[in-house]
């Protein structure tokens, strides 16, 4: 009888952590694809990972990998390494940027090891990567 | 500090008159600003052939455009613009990609085309026209109007040169300290936001160490 006790017990204590640990990994599940980020942030996000080649000069090239890091070559060599990220908010670099989703307006932040942050508006990302720096109009279009 | 220039060119020893009179007053008071500032701007324009720049909107075709700017175009999408439309018609063009941007009013407003990139380092949108035009009139006691004249950009070289000035000023000197450690892909970072061309931008960097001398 004290066994079953202690059965029922122990299987109600494996239960209730179940339930907890099934929670938080549902609201973690839930954090990570929230319904907040809209389709086009999330499809600039996987579409960006690739090589990029600058249309102007075939030196030059961004890496941009799926861990969050782009590596800039010049040449065979690296000229720059960032930690990257895509968001729809303002401001982006110290500049009032327009933030619509209705014209799926999207911003790229690279920043350095140093700290130093470029902000560029994404004009789009699929056969192109087509960027504006942030309070300018210096356009960089790169292909794959 | 006072620059002179060892080769004989009447518009480029304008150019450092120029320079001379009014790069202190936008922090440019030593010689490795200087000479950052000169390779930035002689890249821009074309080892200084004209300072009359004015921004190219013309694409070479519609899918061009549309690739360039799928978040405006498209072929398809009836909720987007069709780029046949828009293709060759730079002021139409400008007041679309520019509108509801840094000051710009609406696509009807015309901001986007009146203020295009003008000037060495390619001013652009109404705020950085407005923040120019304010900085000018309260340091030099003047009243330059160029929100309604936008064009002053390009017809006035003295303007022209300012405003480059004032633009290495706030985009590059506001934040990054410079000295003879400094790097040319540095500097072109924030007045370009890429590395492309860098080794033109090095080349006229390595000339200023040559023909240019501070007193």
């Amino acid at each position: 009888m004290k066994f079953k006790k202690t059965i029922t017990s122990a299987l109600l204590i494996a239960f209730i952590l179940m339930l907890t640990f099934g929670y938080s990994k549902y609201r973690e599940i839930k954090y990570f694809f929230s319904p907040q980020t809209p389709q086009y942030l999330v499809d600039e996000q996987t579409n960006i990972i690739a090589t990029w080649i600058s249309e102007d000069d075939s030196n030059y090239k961004l890496e941009f990998k799926n861990d969050g890091t782009c590596i800039e070559y010049y040449g065979s060599f690296v000229s720059g390494t960032f930690n990257y990220n895509i968001s729809n908010t303002t401001p982006q670099c110290s500049i009032s940027v327009l933030v619509d989703q209705e014209q799926e307006t999207s911003y790229l932040q690279l920043v350095s090891s140093d700290g130093s942050t470029y902000c560029y508006e994404i004009n789009g990302v699929g056969e192109l990567l087509s960027l504006t720096k942030v309070g300018t109009a210096e356009l960089s279009v790169f292909f794959k | 500090m006072h620059f002179q220039l060892v080769i004989n060119d009447a518009s480029l020893n304008s150019l450092a008159n120029l320079i001379n009179e009014y790069g202190g007053k936008f922090g440019i008071d030593n010689e490795n600003k200087l000479r950052h500032f000169l390779a930035q701007a002689a890249t821009e324009t074309g080892g200084f052939t004209s300072l009359q720049r004015s921004e190219n909107l013309n694409y070479s075709s519609a899918t061009r455009l549309a690739n360039i700017y799928p978040k405006h175009f498209s072929f398809i999408d009836p909720l987007r613009k069709n780029p046949n439309n828009y293709l060759h018609n730079s002021e139409k063009l400008a007041n679309l990609v520019y509108r509801n941007r840094y000051g710009n009013g609406s696509e009807a407003s015309g901001d986007g085309f009146r203020y295009r990139g003008r000037g060495i380092f390619q001013l652009t949108f109404k705020d950085n026209y407005q923040n120019f035009q304010d900085y000018y009139n309260s340091n030099f006691s003047s009243n330059l109007d160029l929100l309604n004249h936008p064009e002053t950009l390009v017809s006035n070289d003295p303007i022209s040169v300012i405003s480059a000035l004032w633009y290495f000023k706030s985009r590059v000197l506001s934040e990054i300290s410079i000295n003879s450690n400094t790097l040319v892909e540095q500097v072109t970072r924030l007045v370009n936001g890429k590395l492309n061309g860098i080794n033109e931008r090095k080349s006229y960097y390595n000339k200023t160490k040559i023909y240019i001398f501070c007193q």
